[in-house]
């Protein structure tokens, strides 16, 4: 390389050197700008699906001065209109969901977010179903937790309308299924969005219809939940339930279990590794290992207060108690008896005395938390004491009402759900229950018209 | 330097593994290995049928169609052409697996009597045997092999199946009365599904009750009550 080549590099490098750096005065000029922050009355939201949701949150301006914003709201993955207020019909599966407010300064390009947190629950997902008969069509009706009531949801929903007569339904919360009886038919839905996934045909295909007694439905124990079980006209059929088989809690019910008895409606699960039921033909109680398909005579029992092979009364009734007791309502030629299990251990078996209308009593009640029990028998409502052996009226209704259903909200035992008819259209009142059992200021909280004749009401 | 650069490296040619390609039958934990095959158990009589058997290449894919071939081995005593038929097939061009096609043929001696075939993997021009074994190492994984075993008959004997199901001592009166039952002959899982292992028997039991109410305990052949 020729020198002279290289002394101009050195030279340069040297004025580059020189000039590189500089002192710097540190003089800055500060502007204030707009800092916004977004403000909302509550980041936690709970919304049905189907219902609107509506978030409206407020800008708040250090230094107000007119500018404009853009918006974007984000719920998942899915992107809303781009307005300040966010205003959606909800389409979201039910589920918990993370919606992102963004709202950015066009002037200056800062933005804000807030986040809300979005629960989405099922249409329907908690309350009574009602089940009715109006204008010559079966009802399922539902009052949702959030009062809102809805007269026929699954007429609505599946654009049909349910012919027969309304007989019974009942709730699966583990299942995540309503199931619907009518005289004619047997009826599967979602509990979610009530769309119809069978029906009888497709749940309980070698039952005979019609029905001449209501049909129940139980799972099996709840740690387990192996088994689904139907009780039609005595008969029992089973299905399999999420425990093992997940996949197939859908498919249709087996045939009749084979044998001789004809059982109460009832499904007792005091056990994981079987269910009992009652017999009355043979008046015991009989019971099924799980995933089994025989059903055989309950142990014997002849030690305790009562033998479970040979009860020898009729049953008419039965709830439950506490942890894996259960309630029956028993009669025979000499009246109407309270007896109980506690995990399939006889227990109470008395006669049931000092009460009155006991022996037209229809439906009944028992307390998880209370040694009570309540009972309806026309118009009237009697709280019996378990321990003291009696009874007392705490409620009447009208003349003209005759009380056809009575449930307890069974979380609590602090909710009497009662349904009532004048003449052929139904009511359902709620009843809140104080510390001795008795209803809060002896009167309703809410009434729920405009129902047809209700024959059964359950809860979800 | 720069010509260092060029010289240093130089292509060199790798000896690649190379072996004759071979074929096997295989089967995953939820294949059977050998089979019970009955023509009672049709709807209607058929004079044959087919059974398909996993087979998959020990080698690599070729541009070009290979013929497979089986052949009946010692413990046969099923008669080629009267009882079964070994077809050779064409596996096609880029083919690694296929299902291989034994057929089984309904001779009249099937009435009252089990022929077995044991089929193996036949070498040919195309293929060597692709396993040494004759069955599954493990019957929990997927394995190669090179046998199959089949027993064929047109009497009502024990489906392989019989064991996973819920029905109970295998007989062949039973079995035809679940056939006359339900209108069904196989009763397998795949068949009848999980809900059909538990909930048909319960069909069964109402069914030989009533059966039973007319006629009595319905016996087997081997002088036992058939019960579900």
């Amino acid at each position: 390389m020729p020198k002279n080549n290289i002394r101009k590099a050195v030279v340069a490098c040297m004025v580059m050197l020189t000039f590189a750096c500089r002192k710097d005065d540190q003089s800055f000029t500060y502007d204030k700008i707009n800092n916004v922050t977004v403000e909302s009355a509550s980041t936690a939201i709970t919304v049905s699906a189907l219902d609107s949701l509506i978030i409206t949150p407020k800008l708040i301006e250090s230094m107000p001065s007119g500018e404009e914003y853009t918006y974007r709201w984000t719920i998942g993955t899915a992107t809303y209109p781009a307005n300040k207020d966010l205003r959606i019909k909800v389409e979201l599966a039910p589920g918990s969901y993370s919606a992102v407010f963004k709202a950015t300064s066009k002037k200056t390009g800062i933005s804000a977010l807030a986040r809300y947190a979005v629960t989405v629950n099922g249409a329907f997902y908690q309350g009574w179903y009602v089940v009715n008969n109006k204008a010559g069509k079966a009802q399922l009706s539902f009052i949702r937790a959030d009062d809102v009531l809805f007269e026929n949801p699954a007429e609505t929903v599946n654009k049909k309308t349910y012919s027969g007569k309304a007989l019974s339904s009942y709730a699966t919360s583990s299942l995540n299924l309503i199931y619907f009886f009518t005289d004619q038919n047997a009826y599967r839905f979602n509990a979610n969005d009530l769309l119809e996934l069978s029906d009888k045909q497709g749940t309980l295909p070698f039952a005979s219809a019609p029905f001449t007694s209501v049909p129940y439905y139980g799972l099996s124990h709840s740690q387990g939940n192996f088994d689904q079980y139907i009780i039609a006209d005595g008969g029992l059929y089973a299905g399999l339930g999420p425990g093992f088989f997940p996949a197939e809690v859908l498919k249709p019910f087996s045939d009749r279990f084979a044998g001789d008895y004809h059982l109460f409606p009832a499904v007792i699960t005091p056990s994981l590794t079987s269910t009992f039921f009652y017999d009355n033909k043979y008046m015991r109680f009989m019971q099924v290992p799980y995933l089994g398909r025989d059903i055989g005579i309950a142990p014997a029992t002849t030690s305790a207060s009562f033998n479970l092979a040979n009860v020898g009364r009729t049953m008419i009734a039965f709830d439950r108690g506490v942890t894996n007791e259960f309630y029956y309502i028993m009669q025979n030629s000499t009246g109407r008896y309270l007896m109980s299990t506690t995990a399939l251990n006889p227990g109470i078996n008395q006669q049931i005395s000092n009460s009155p209308d006991i022996n037209i009593a229809s439906n009944f009640a028992t307390s998880s938390v209370l040694k009570q029990m309540y009972y309806a028998a026309g118009n009237k409502i009697y709280l019996y004491d378990i321990i003291a052996n009696s009874s007392r009226l705490i409620y009447t209704f009208p003349v003209d009402y005759v009380i056809k259903d009575i449930e307890l909200l069974r979380s609590t035992s602090k909710r009497l759900v009662v349904a009532a008819n004048k003449g052929t259209e139904g009511e359902v009142y709620y009843f809140d229950i104080d510390a001795l059992g008795l209803f809060a200021n002896n009167t309703f909280v809410k009434r729920f018209e405009g129902f047809g004749d209700i024959v059964h009401v359950n809860f979800r | 330097m720069i010509l260092s650069t060029f010289l240093a490296c130089k292509k060199q040619d790798v000896e690649l593994y190379k072996a004759d390609d071979g074929i096997a039958f295989y089967a995953t934990i939820y294949d059977p290995t050998s089979i019970a095959f009955s023509f009672a158990f049709a709807v209607k009589p058929q004079p044959r049928d087919t059974i398909y058997f996993k087979m998959r290449v020990t080698g690599r894919a070729t541009d070009y169609p290979r013929t497979i071939a089986v052949k009946a081995v010692e413990g046969t005593n099923a008669r080629a052409g009267i009882d079964y038929e070994l077809p050779e097939v064409v596996l096609p061009a880029g083919a690694l697996t296929m299902d291989y096609p034994i057929i089984v043929i309904n001779s009249p001696e099937m009435l009252t009597k089990t022929y077995t075939l044991v089929a193996e993997i036949a070498e040919n021009k195309d293929f060597k045997v692709g396993s040494l074994g004759t069955v599954p190492a493990s019957p929990f994984s997927e394995n190669n092999f090179k046998q199959v075993k089949i027993e064929i008959t047109n009497q009502l004997v024990e489906p392989s199946y019989w064991v996973n199901t819920d029905f109970g001592t295998f007989s062949a009166v039973k079995f035809r009365f679940m056939i006359q039952t339900t209108g069904l002959t196989d009763f397998s899982q795949e068949a009848i599904g999980i809900d059909g292992i538990y909930n048909m028997p319960v069909k069964l039991r109402n069914a030989l009750a009533e059966y039973e109410a007319i006629y009595g305990p319905l016996i087997d052949e081997n002088n036992a009550r058939v019960t579900f």
